[in-house]
């Protein structure tokens, strides 16, 4: 069942690209806009940059995944099938994590260039890239659950991603430093436990209330 | 033989409420369907016809009350009994980027059934053969109206619950409508229909309930 649900998801964002190719259009715009009008800028700014594009670029992306499935019910489809919430919100997570993991491998050489910086993309930061990406994707699935029965999802979702993301943004920022400036592991090890602990419990939290939440 | 098969319990439905924005729509309300019974629902325009049937389908959630389905609860969290429920709703519950033959195949994944053999006898029966292939996103009412139609011919059910189906669709897909529901209900499946068509359903052996004052009353 899994399978299945996740393989709808890819196959309808593979054969539009409305979710995807907005959030890179968005994604080159705001680098493009952030990279002109900052001068001298040293690496730290530039990863809460990087994250910052990346927050806002998955807000929309959310959006665009939950307005589709507002178009003609589709929704309800599901929601009358036998099949247990939770596995729809798992698939709905695995499927916006690859998505933005996706916009993120073609974003990261454009933001590489236009920022002209010389970046060692090391396994530490793929990793946390990674737990935050789940993080996001989590916690942008129960948001988007919130929104599914309201008129004003193009409003709620950022104004409540953005507030609820603040400590991992935080988190990330400064655990990223802490790898890319080779300072003792020690030093960032509770940023990089309240990234992980953060995407594990948002994930555990979506499949245990996605039933009530996208209830009327 | 007969007898005994009719007098089976299909859905139960015990004390409902349900409100929005507390205003409530459906108070106390009860209904049982036997097996092989056609329950015609009217009432009002937003008098709770569609809220009731969407509570049964399991896609809005009572405040109070309890829906049972062969006695078991359909309002629980991985309810399997929503197998025996099929929907027909307004709209056409479909992904409009999806072709024909992905959104049925889904759908039956959804309901852990196969897509049958001679699927292609069955869209030549809806005369959507030829859109098979085809994606849904510039599908007039009535094709909508035919691929619901078309999950109904499809997929595994004992309860369907129908809203407006005969809208939009033309005489001949109306007929076969018509003659599928004559047929489900010669296989002991029911159905609970909220139309506004009179004239088509006066043509059906159905029972007639009205909801008025928030409560369902027998006609």
């Amino acid at each position: 069942m899994l399978n299945n649900l996740i393989i709808k998801e890819l196959k309808l964002e593979f054969r539009t690209k409305e979710t995807m190719l907005s959030m890179f259009l968005l994604g080159i715009i705001l680098t493009f806009l952030f990279s002109i009008t900052i001068e001298n800028i040293n690496q730290e700014f530039v990863i809460v940059y990087f994250w910052i594009i990346i927050f806002m670029i998955s807000s929309l992306g959310l959006y665009r995944s939950y307005q589709n499935e507002k178009n003609l019910d589709s929704f309800n489809m599901m929601l009358s099938s036998p099949v247990d919430p939770s596995i729809i919100f798992i698939s709905k997570v695995i499927s916006f994590f690859i998505q933005i993991l996706i916009v993120q491998i073609f974003l990261f050489p454009i933001f590489i260039l236009f920022f002209k910086l010389n970046f060692n993309l090391s396994y530490g930061v793929l990793f946390l890239t990674l737990a935050t990406n789940w993080y996001i994707s989590s916690l942008g699935n129960i948001i988007g659950g919130i929104t599914l029965r309201s008129n004003r999802n193009e409003m709620i979702i950022p104004i409540l991603l953005f507030p609820l993301s603040a400590p991992i943004l935080l988190a990330i920022i400064r655990a990223t430093e802490g790898i890319v400036n080779h300072y003792s592991f020690y030093d960032f090890s509770n940023w990089i436990f309240i990234i992980i602990t953060s995407s594990i419990v948002v994930f555990i939290l979506g499949i245990w209330a996605y039933y009530d939440i996208i209830k009327e | 033989m007969e007898r005994i098969k009719i007098k089976i319990k299909m859905l139960r439905v015990k004390n409902l409420q349900k409100s929005f924005n507390f205003n409530t729509i459906l108070s106390d309300l009860n209904l049982k369907v036997k097996k092989g019974e056609i329950i015609h629902i009217s009432g009002f325009n937003g008098s709770g016809k569609t809220t009731l049937l969407k509570i049964i389908a399991g896609i809005l959630s009572p405040e109070f009350g309890e829906v049972l389905i062969f006695k078991k609860d359909l309002l629980s969290r991985d309810c399997q009994e929503k197998k025996h429920i099929i929907y027909w709703g307004h709209q056409p519950m479909i992904y409009p980027h999806l072709t024909v033959y992905e959104n049925i195949n889904f759908f039956l994944k959804m309901r852990n059934q196969t897509i049958p053999k001679d699927i292609d006898l069955i869209l030549e029966k809806v005369n959507m053969l030829k859109l098979k292939h085809n994606q849904c996103q510039n599908f007039s009412q009535g094709m909508f109206q035919r691929f619901n139609l078309l999950r109904f011919i499809v997929a595994d059910w004992n309860l369907a619950l129908m809203d407006e189906p005969f809208s939009g669709l033309d005489i001949e897909a109306e007929e076969l409508l018509l003659q599928n529901i004559r047929e489900w209900q010669k296989k002991g499946k029911s159905i609970i229909i909220v139309s506004h068509n009179k004239n088509i359903i006066h043509n059906l052996n159905i029972h007639k309930y009205e909801i008025k004052n928030r409560n369902l009353v027998k006609i």
